[in-house]
């Protein structure tokens, strides 16, 4: 199920609500919320549910084990590697066999049926919650979590499954079963939700028009603007539909008294590459940091080391992604760039003026969104070469194959200033007035989602895949 | 502030909760926006949720039965349209020269909604499954005369190139019939069309469909001269927006005016799908601006049924099976003008209208049928479901 659907919209999101704030008890509340997940998550894929409460059920005794097993230490850290593996076995299989098996075809010459193994939504989001658990519990900075059902909240808490943000558990340890909701709170949260859904309904999903249309559209059209504008316009698609997903999950949350970290902190305001990973999916590049990265030794190791290390976390955020070779050649593009950062440009961008800083870093992140959207190399290689191999386009005959391109290209300055803090630095109203005005324009953002939503057919959410 | 805090909430959560209640409790039957049954709510069901139609059928009825849904598509799809359109014209100029695809349709010359074109290539196996099953009809009845008549559009033409796609030529030529059994509709520029058809629906207008309706006369050889128009081509209405303008959403943006001729029909006795006692169209009225149908092409002509009769009261002039689409519509009246008595039989709805199969030996010897015209535009001619005999 998807939050910028009617189902969620009119069926679902009234019936947690409401008898979630008639019933006042904490374990039927909790109870409720557990059981609404599952239904959420089976709503499309119904029989994938099993095998994200088989990771859970994994992670539960794992835990369990390694507690019991304190002050035998080795026993322990082969269950904890046990149980780590079992649970990345479970997205090796499910996200990596097919692609693997088919490589390996390819490489060997063989002729093999590798099986088509559909990807589980939100399989990578859910195995690194799990991980998170299994890690923090066996270093003991969380304790452990003796009721498999709360657990399974934690794992399958519907606000957050399918796509983020990775929520840690020593995030909502205590809310579990301590929170407290309040008028604020959900009001807050509900704001936040119709925010997030306005991002996704109303600008992704008209600026993906432009970039589908040309990166779909036929070779010979589209020339070197039209590949800028694709590139520009898939730039905002990504941010809209991933940074509106994280609003309407942390609004959510909210709702119901969880309080999730920051997931995106205005990306496109970044000056280097550096920066645009402090501020893009923050739970992501601080779970590599935190369980990959830092093990490894981090920044403190010789500097080969320190490359290293910084190759592994990148082709692992790459991989992480999808399972396409494009998707390794992004992560280690970024590689690239922060490893030249950091020994090379660094200083150097620090002299140039900001505004220059800026150009740079928005022309190598919307760079790196064509590596990431273009799955297929020879696209890929097409798409590069006619960004930067100067080909004329004609508009009009372009416009006349495909005039919805023109509303997706009116849309897209809209979105581009959408993208910078300029909401948040309006005054907050405080007389009546001015905040029946804000209340207002939810509610107006709310209705014309609904309208979208309603007469637009195309509604997919892009973070689904991973 | 507090107050107000509470009374957001509660105002959204009211506003999703009628939503859904008004789509359990209270569910329209009919989505008169989009001109169909309006998709219910389905029932709760172990299988249809393992299966996720269940979830698919949650999702379909919401879509109609919220609140305001077609109210909503209808602003939004007639908003787009306007945007869209207004960008179109400033881009392009209102006489376009080139095709300006929209919504699956194209805009030329001045916002006509006109068909991609079709090829040869595209349409040849479709065509060649016609020819073999229509000429597998025509040799089953050798008892009964076959006329073919093919109406070419906006399908059959570049109109920019001039370039035609051929579909009618290799059509004909594959079917076993003698020449003079079949006949083309020909559309060979763009000022033709313009003249035949309308701007913003499928079909002929006034025009076309009586330069068809003289052609089919001298086809059929029909009895009796060609019946004349019984005065000038009068404005029925000047916001007509057709069929291919509701399709793109743009009904009531895009319009046109809608004229037509008056023809002094000769008394006929009409009955569809075996009701009878009945008018088909309403082509007086409309004229006389007495009518309380909307202007459509269907509401002014006759619209398609399953089986529809018109029967003179003369006799000796023998009875004529029409097999066609909703070309015919606009022709069928002034055809049984030359018969005892005129079928119309449309393929599509035959068997729902009327409970069972249709059977061609059975019906033409029931009737007492010997001439029937297969009648069409090339959608006719490629689908199987007008297959006589399917």
């Amino acid at each position: 199920m998807v939050f910028s659907s009617l189902t969620f919209l009119y069926l679902f999101l009234p019936l947690a609500v409401i008898p979630y704030f008639l019933w006042n008890n904490r374990t039927y509340r909790n109870g409720l919320l557990l059981v609404l997940s599952l239904l959420f998550y089976s709503w499309g894929e119904p029989k994938y549910v099993v095998l994200m409460v088989a990771a859970t059920v994994v992670a539960y005794f794992g835990g369990r084990v390694m507690v019991a097993l304190e002050g035998r230490p080795r026993i322990k850290r082969v269950v904890f590697w046990s149980t780590v593996c079992l649970v990345l076995l479970n997205l090796l299989i499910f996200k990596y066999f097919t692609f693997f098996g088919e490589n390996l075809c390819l490489l060997l010459h063989q002729d093999w049926a590798v099986p088509q193994i559909l990807l589980p939504i939100g399989i990578s989001f859910y195995t690194f919650q799990i991980l998170s658990y299994v890690i923090d519990l066996y270093f003991g900075r969380v304790r452990l979590q003796r009721n498999f059902c709360y657990l399974l909240l934690y794992i399958s808490f519907f606000p957050q499954l399918i796509a983020g943000p990775i929520v840690r558990y020593s995030t909502i340890e205590e809310e579990i079963l301590h929170r407290k909701e309040t008028w604020e709170d959900v009001e807050a949260g509900l704001k936040r939700f119709i925010l997030g859904l306005g991002k996704k309904v109303l600008l992704a999903n008209q600026v993906a028009v432009v970039a589908e249309s040309i990166y779909g559209g036929s070779t010979e059209v589209y020339g070197t603007t039209m590949y800028w504008v694709a590139a520009f316009a898939y730039t905002m698609q990504i941010y809209f539909d991933f940074s509106g997903y994280s609003d309407m999950a942390i609004g959510l949350g909210r709702m119901f008294g969880f309080h999730f970290l920051e997931n995106f902190n205005y990306p496109y305001l970044s000056r280097s590459a550096t920066e645009f990973w402090r501020r893009w999916h923050i739970s992501l590049s601080s779970w590599f940091r935190d369980y990959v990265y830092i093990p490894l030794g981090g920044s403190r190791v010789s500097r080969g080391k320190w490359v290293r290390n910084i190759l592994i976390v990148w082709g692992l955020t790459g991989f992480w992604h999808g399972a396409a070779w494009n998707f390794l050649l992004w992560g280690l593009y970024y590689a690239g760039l922060l490893i030249l950062e950091k020994f090379l440009l660094g200083p150097l961008l620090e002299k140039l003026p900001s505004l220059v800083r800026w150009v740079y870093a928005f022309f190598v992140v919307n760079l790196g969104w064509v590596l990431f959207n273009r799955t297929d190399f020879s696209d890929l290689a097409h798409a590069l070469h006619t960004m930067f191999v100067w080909q004329s386009t004609d508009l009009l005959r372009i416009a006349a194959g495909n005039s919805d391109l023109l509303l997706g290209l009116f849309v897209l300055p809209v979105a581009f200033l959408c993208a910078f803090p300029i909401f948040p630095k309006l005054p907050r109203p405080k007389k009546l007035p001015g905040a029946l005005a804000a209340d207002l324009g939810y509610g107006l953002v709310l209705v014309a989602s609904v309208l979208f939503i309603i007469s637009s057919v195309y509604n997919p959410f892009i973070y689904f895949r991973f | 502030m507090k107050c107000l805090q509470k009374l957001f909430v509660l105002a959204v959560i009211a506003f999703l909760t009628l939503g859904l209640a008004r789509s359990i409790w209270a569910p329209k039957a009919i989505n008169s926006y989009e001109n169909r049954y309006a998709e219910q709510m389905p029932a709760v069901s172990v299988a249809g949720y393992l299966d996720t139609t269940f979830q698919d059928g949650v999702e379909a009825g919401l879509m109609d039965q919220v609140p305001l849904a077609q109210t909503m598509k209808s602003f939004y799809n007639r908003t787009h349209a306007r945007w869209v359109l207004s960008m179109v014209d400033a881009l392009y100029g209102e006489e376009k020269t080139q095709y300006v695809a929209y919504e699956g349709l194209r805009l030329f010359g001045e916002n006509y909604l006109v068909n991609w074109t079709r090829t040869l290539e595209t349409s040849q196996e479709d065509l060649d499954r016609k020819i073999q099953a229509l000429n597998a009809t025509f040799a089953r009845h050798p008892e009964l005369d076959f006329y073919v008549y093919y109406i070419e559009k906006d399908t059959d033409i570049d109109f920019i190139t001039g370039e035609k796609s051929g579909l009618a030529e290799y059509l004909l030529s594959g079917l076993d019939l003698p020449a003079e059994r079949q006949a083309v509709f020909t559309v060979d520029s763009f000022a033709e069309f313009a003249q035949k058809f309308y701007k913003t629906d499928t079909h002929w207008n006034y025009a076309g469909s009586y330069e068809g309706y003289c052609q089919l006369h001298d086809l059929l050889g029909c009895q009796g001269p060609v019946l004349q128009p019984a005065g000038e081509a009068q404005l029925v209405g000047d916001a007509f927006s057709g069929v291919k303008a509701g399709n793109i959403g743009a009904e009531g943006i895009l319009t046109e005016p809608f004229y037509a001729v008056p023809y002094d029909f000769p008394a006929m006795s009409i009955s569809i799908n075996g009701a009878s006692g009945v008018d088909y169209g309403d082509q007086a009225a409309f004229l006389q601006g007495t009518s309380s149908l909307s202007l459509t092409y269907g509401n002014f002509y006759g619209g398609d049924n399953g089986e529809t009769v018109f029967s003179t009261g003369t006799q000796g002039r023998g009875s004529l099976l029409v097999l066609g689409e909703s070309f015919d519509n606009a022709i069928l009246k002034l055809l049984a003008s030359h018969y005892d008595t005129l079928y119309s039989v449309d393929l599509r709805y035959y068997e729902h209208s009327m409970g069972h199969p249709f059977d061609l030996s059975a019906y033409t010897k029931e009737h007492g049928i010997s001439s029937v015209l297969l009648l069409g535009n090339i959608d006719y001619f490629v689908q199987d479901t007008f297959d006589p005999e399917a």
